[in-house]
């Protein structure tokens, strides 16, 4: 049996996954579920950091350099990567993806001075009902789909 | 059934040509329609579709109802459009379309690599719209004008408007405005907000808007962020509808809803745009008076972006950001809306006129 590891590095699926950083905090929006989602503070720097092609052991020292200890932190980012991954925010890159393209340096990528919090993905699926279900359809004698639009 | 490798290329080839053959056999009128800044041509094909997409147009020139004319401009894109059973034609194999054994899904979008040509495919409408936004051409083909949905002639071809839109850095988003004196208030959130009934009680009050459900944003760093005309609807509940306007002709809008003319229910109140003081999230509180609470600039993403990307097809990043720089230009309110409707015209007009006079106090 193969034991499952924890992802080391992520990556956003840009396909099915836009956001924006408004104000210090990020707006994501799954498109494939019409969930969107919330990360600030905390969040906002693990997402960015991800987002940039740093891996987790390095988001978690990184922030485990603000003042937490690496375990807390560890712990922490662990979870938070769970409701990534969960949310479809993103997937674990493959393993050709970590010498691609030039290193971030994680300091520059956000303000180490923040006070930290445990990394909370906040979640909102009250549009849920946008993303109309499937419909089921005929096709008519030329070709198009015929539905009926009261069901 | 096509062969998905000819590419998107291929089936702008195959619609344009369909629709030659439609002109060629039915005529064709074109139809100027202003877009704050810029022009649009409408190319319509046989006599059975214009009359559905046409009139919900806020920017049609030389209609009636038609905003005050600009000076005139070349347009920037054209968008053909017919009614393939007018014209006798079968749905044509595109690649755009489902393969045979793929699930049914309500909508289809598809793009190139390099977003030159995007599509969507909708069968409960029977509608293909595909925009190359290289040569500002783009076309929309309904399988049987008559049948087309209501709601799609309350907000006719949102997603060609949009790509059109989108190169000239002016962004659909799902909201509406109220304002005075050419600026106003820009109401986010999704239906069941109170939005369109305070859009419809403001500019029965008096007051100016760009649209009930969708306007055109303009927001760049170092301009002012202005939202634009493009849909001269409103679309009430069918009760508020009764109880409060029954002398104002509508017409069916689905969901329950009916559609009607902001220029009947209000003549004069459409204008074609806005200076954007505000942002606010509406939502039916309950409340003796409606409050307005300062709230931070996410929040009016939260409130604009995704029912706006759930709604209308087409690459979400440029108008997520459009939004994300009209809110930190800009203050964002969250609107505990009163139970008084009458009274939310006078609330938000206070509230617009206390934002324009804060702008005023600080730039002098």
């Amino acid at each position: 049996m193969t034991e499952r590891t924890e992802p080391t590095k992520l990556v956003v699926p840009k396909s099915a996954v836009t956001w924006d950083e408004i104000g210090g905090e990020i707006v994501a929006i799954n498109l494939a579920n019409g969930h969107y989602h919330s990360l600030r503070d905390t969040a906002r720097d693990a997402f960015v950091l991800l987002d940039a092609g740093v891996t987790v052991a390095e988001v978690v020292a990184a922030l485990a350099a603000t003042g937490p200890s690496a375990d807390v932190v560890a712990t922490d980012v662990g979870r938070f990567v769970a409701d990534l991954l969960s949310a479809g925010l993103a997937t674990e890159a493959g393993d050709d993806a970590s010498d691609v393209g030039a290193k971030p340096d994680p300091s520059a990528l956000f303000d180490g001075n923040r006070a930290y919090s445990a990394p909370l993905l906040e979640t909102y699926t009250d549009l849920e009902d946008l993303m109309l279900l499937d419909p089921v359809h005929d096709v008519d004698d030329k070709g198009w789909p015929r539905a009926d639009l009261d069901a | 059934m096509p062969d998905p490798a000819l590419g998107l290329g291929a089936d702008r080839d195959r619609l344009a040509e369909l629709a030659d053959q439609a002109a060629t056999r039915l005529g064709s009128s074109d139809h100027l329609v202003r877009v704050g800044p810029i022009t649009l041509r409408l190319r319509v094909i046989g006599a059975s579709l214009g009359p559905r997409l046409l009139p919900a147009l806020a920017g049609l020139r030389g209609e009636e109802g038609e905003l005050p004319a600009g000076p005139a401009q070349e347009p920037v894109a054209t968008v053909t459009v017919w009614d393939m059973s007018e014209a006798d034609q079968a749905l044509p194999s595109l690649g755009l379309l489902p393969r045979p054994g793929e699930e049914p899904r309500t909508t289809y979008l598809a793009s190139d690599d390099d977003a030159t040509v995007e599509t969507w495919f909708q069968p409960l409408e029977s509608t293909i719209s595909l925009f190359d936004h290289e040569h500002g051409q783009g076309w929309f083909c309904v399988r049987d004008a008559s049948v087309l949905p209501p709601w799609e002639s309350a907000a006719p071809l949102r997603a060609l408007l949009r790509w059109a839109l989108a190169d000239h850095d002016l962004h659909l988003v799902h909201a509406a405005s109220v304002g005075r004196n050419g600026r106003g208030l820009l109401l986010a959130a999704r239906g069941g907000s109170g939005k369109s009934t305070s859009t419809a009680l403001a500019a029965v009050a008096g007051m100016q808007t760009t649209g009930d459900d969708y306007v055109v944003l303009h927001a760049r760093p170092g301009a002012a962020p202005t939202v634009y005309a493009l849909y001269r609807t409103v679309k009430l509940h069918a009760e508020v509808l009764a109880a409060r306007y029954p002398h104002v002709s509508s017409t069916e809008a689905g969901h329950g809803k009916r559609a009607l003319w902001l220029d009947d229910l209000a003549p004069g109140s459409l204008v074609g745009e806005l200076e954007v003081a505000g942002v606010l999230v509406p939502r039916v509180a309950g409340l003796d008076a409606s409050e307005f609470h300062p709230a931070d600039p996410a929040t009016a993403v939260r409130g604009l972006g995704p029912s706006t990307v759930f709604q209308l097809p087409g690459r979400p990043g440029p108008a997520l950001r459009a939004m994300g720089a009209l809110a930190e230009r800009v203050p964002v309110f969250d609107a505990a809306l009163g139970r008084d409707l009458d009274r939310v015209p006078s609330e938000l007009a206070r509230l617009l006129d206390d934002l324009v006079a804060a702008r005023s106090d600080a730039g002098s």
